[in-house]
């Protein structure tokens, strides 16, 4: 069996900021990613995906190696939301870094909905600031009237509005609603040694590393020489002894019969909010009969995504979208509506990223010559897309549980059940209101609005092993350790109490570097 | 019977017969899935070494890509620079483009004495449209019709898929960007000044290459 202090399940962001702060401070730390070993910068990747629009296989892991199975009413395909690589998913974000504002940690106490959280905004403020320069976030709160109280400015200036978000700014202001710059860790100029973003364009692969990307961190981490990482391994079980403290763990090469064991003094478990209730119920055994951290049976319980309804809007004047990669005009005004207690949050963006798949990746087959595309491209200019990035509503429909099918090592898969309730669709409706609005007061002469049932989860999935203060309503505490286990760790979204309707990756970060400060003060010490 | 109505018939039949496979629990996990799998599979590239083009298949694709953006075409360089690109890294291309060039260059040589790219341009664009163009209008759904493709006219498909379709998508994000009046392609670096202002001032920059 080897060995090591820290053992981090998952090497997305994550996993990869816990493991870089605690090699800072001379711990040594192995980290077990499933997924492959992945170059940074993303040169490469960049010049294979978006240069060449090669979906490079060796990047993807067969289907005998991830899996979720779904039902009820999620149509979105939830493996497409999870990149399975050294530094996970965030190595192809939209690094849209907000925090969320202090009445989402109280939800239950103003609105009846949902529950508290066992933290308030003030005792994460600090950390904001923290992880704010930790990505290198750029923005301002200076024309954004709703932002929360911070004690730090952003480390880097704002990106500023694109020529259309500014035309919309306009229109908008004049029936009521405010359109600001976005806070994002996209470096506005050069920061440390990551150069400022020069917008290559489809930010989604960033081929310089201005857009954050965990690999910064983990190479750092490596650097140390106390920090490796274990690439293309699946993690089975989590060891405990016979007084039900974690010991180690069960892992497996992907390519390999015969599975290994590595011991731990602490152990952290980043592996997404779906995958990390999984490994906690793979890991049932005499000590824990329901899973671990499931005696009280919440994990895998109050998953909640953002439900992302999107919009376009057609205009006689050409918008020209997707002259800027990253994300410039958003709206707040809606995250606290006085409304709150009939239906969620929404926060309004304007999704540059998300440019129409023609001017990259489609080729319909109803081009034949190259009128035919120019036509295509032509009417595209004049859409603008607009997002309702909103809150889902924490209920007894959503949740993960082990799945019917199985991986190669025989182990089930994650199944989600997701049903949405009335306030979910109460939430679409003050969407739909929002759009309509939207529409009218920038005089689109064409609109389209995603049914209700069409969400995407916006790659957004949190709950499943909630923190809270008691075992008896929650998995695990305020630092993400497991309810009973003082050396058992859970980090990242599964550890929210509810979803709010801002973007999770900044709160991730903040609670992964208090947990990281919690584990080096109170539990190596 | 008509080729092709008898295809028509043949395409239809199979695909209810494993839909309606489909539809009987037990064979859909079994036969079902593995015949999915496999038409899945079948509408990928197959696996074969990457290499270098020769001079004269790589004429033949910039023969095709003339053909098919005409006076629209204006950085052949990056075509080439793709071809070659996609032949020597990813596997299936390279034979999939010899393949190609064969073919077009036996077609021409049935209306004329001379291989592809010797031939005028309208006479090569017939011959795409005949041996790597899925027709736009087609009897058959489109589901259907791409099924029989994939089953009896697997080169035409992958022509279509692979070399036709990717021309088509590469000039969407390069050339055809800047005839639609944006000032750059989406895989230049822009810089942080130009998207704040309307793209009609901003000036065009000439002979855009990509950055790699």
């Amino acid at each position: 069996m080897t060995q090591s202090t820290i053992a981090i399940v998952g090497s997305g962001i994550v996993g990869s900021a816990i493991a870089y702060l605690l090699t800072q401070k001379g711990y040594d730390v192995d980290i077990f990613e499933k997924g492959p070993e992945y170059p940074y910068p993303h040169r490469t990747q960049f010049e294979e995906e978006i240069a060449y629009v090669y979906d490079n296989p060796a990047y993807r892991l067969p289907p005998d190696l991830k899996d979720i199975t779904r039902s009820s009413d999620l149509k979105h395909n939830l493996n497409a939301d999870f990149y399975a690589v050294e530094g996970g998913s965030s190595t192809r974000w939209s690094a849209i870094t907000l925090r969320m504002i202090p009445s989402d940690f109280k939800t239950k106490t103003l609105y009846g909905y949902g529950e508290d959280w066992p933290i308030t905004y003030d005792d994460i403020e600090a950390y904001y600031g923290k992880a704010e320069e930790f990505l290198g976030v750029s923005g301002t709160d200076a024309d954004n009237p709703f932002a929360p109280r911070r004690s730090k400015p952003y480390p880097l200036p704002p990106f500023e509005l694109t020529y259309q978000d500014q035309i919309f700014a306009e229109k908008l202001k004049a029936k009521g609603i405010i359109l600001h710059s976005t806070p994002q860790a996209r470096t506005r100029l050069k920061y440390g040694d990551r150069p400022a973003c020069d917008n290559y364009g489809p930010c989604q692969v960033c081929p310089t590393g201005a857009r954050y990307s965990p690999n910064y961190h983990l190479q750092l981490a490596k650097k140390t020489g106390k920090c490796k990482v274990h690439a293309n391994v699946t993690v089975r079980r989590i060891i405990t002894d016979k007084s039900g403290r974690a010991t180690g763990l069960v892992y497996q090469q992907n390519n390999e019969a015969k599975q290994k064991e590595h011991g731990a003094k602490v152990i952290i478990i980043a592996a997404n909010a779906i995958e990390s209730p999984r490994l906690l119920l793979l890991s049932k055994n005499e000590q824990h009969p329901n899973g671990i951290g499931n005696n009280s049976g919440h994990v895998g319980k109050y998953l909640t995504f953002h439900h992302g309804w999107h919009g376009e809007l057609r205009y006689k004047k050409p918008t020209y979208p997707a002259r800027f990669g990253g994300w410039t005009g958003q709206s707040h005004q809606f995250l606290d509506p006085p409304t709150r207690k009939k239906h969620g949050g929404i926060k309004i963006e304007f999704p540059f990223i998300n440019a129409p798949d023609e001017f990259l990746f489609a080729s319909p087959e109803k081009w034949k010559t190259a009128a035919d595309v120019l036509a295509s491209l032509e009417d595209i200019k004049h859409w603008h897309g607009v997002r309702f990035h909103s809150e889902v509503s924490v209920g007894p429909g959503k949740y993960v549980t082990l799945s019917k099918k199985r991986d190669r090592f025989g182990d089930p898969f994650a199944h989600v059940e997701y049903k949405t309730d009335e306030r979910d669709y109460e939430t679409y409706k003050f969407a739909s209101q929002l759009f309509k609005k939207i529409a009218s007061a920038t005089d689109a002469e064409q609109t389209k609005f995603f049914q209700f049932q069409e969400f995407t989860t916006t790659a957004h999935h949190h709950g499943t092993c909630r923190m809270g203060k008691e075992s008896k309503q929650s998995v695990v505490d305020q630092y993400g350790k497991v309810h009973g286990i003082s050396n058992l760790f859970v980090a990242g979204g599964s550890t929210f109490v509810g979803s709010a309707a801002v973007n999770p990756t900044l709160t991730m970060v903040a609670l992964a570097m208090r947990t990281a400060d919690y584990i080096r003060d109170q539990v190596l010490s | 019977m008509k080729r092709r109505k008898f295809l028509t018939i043949f395409g239809t039949t199979l695909t209810v017969t494993v839909i309606g496979a489909a539809a009987v629990p037990g064979l859909k996990e079994g036969i079902y899935q593995k015949f999915y799998t496999w038409y899945k599979s079948a509408q990928n590239l197959p696996d074969a070494a990457p290499g270098s083009l020769k001079a004269s298949t790589l004429q033949s694709l910039m023969a095709t890509t003339e053909a098919l953006l005409e006076d629209k075409l204006q950085n052949k360089s990056v075509y080439e620079k793709f071809f070659q690109w996609h032949a020597k890294k990813v596997p299936g291309y390279h034979e999939l483009y010899e393949k190609f060039a064969t073919i077009l260059n036996q077609e021409a040589k049935k209306v004329s004495s001379r291989n592809f790219p010797e031939v005028d341009i309208a006479t090569r664009r017939k011959i795409i449209d005949r041996v790597a163009m899925i027709p736009a209008s087609s009897a058959l759904p489109l589901k259907v019709e791409n099924f029989r493709l994939t089953i009896l006219e697997r080169n035409k498909w992958y022509f279509d898929k692979f070399i036709v379709r990717e021309i088509f998508q590469l000039f969407a994000r390069t050339d055809a960007l800047i005839l639609i009046g944006y000032e750059c392609w989406r895989t230049q670096p822009r810089g942080l000044n130009n998207y704040k202002i309307a793209p009609e001032q901003v000036a065009k920059i000439q002979n855009p290459q990509l950055s790699m």
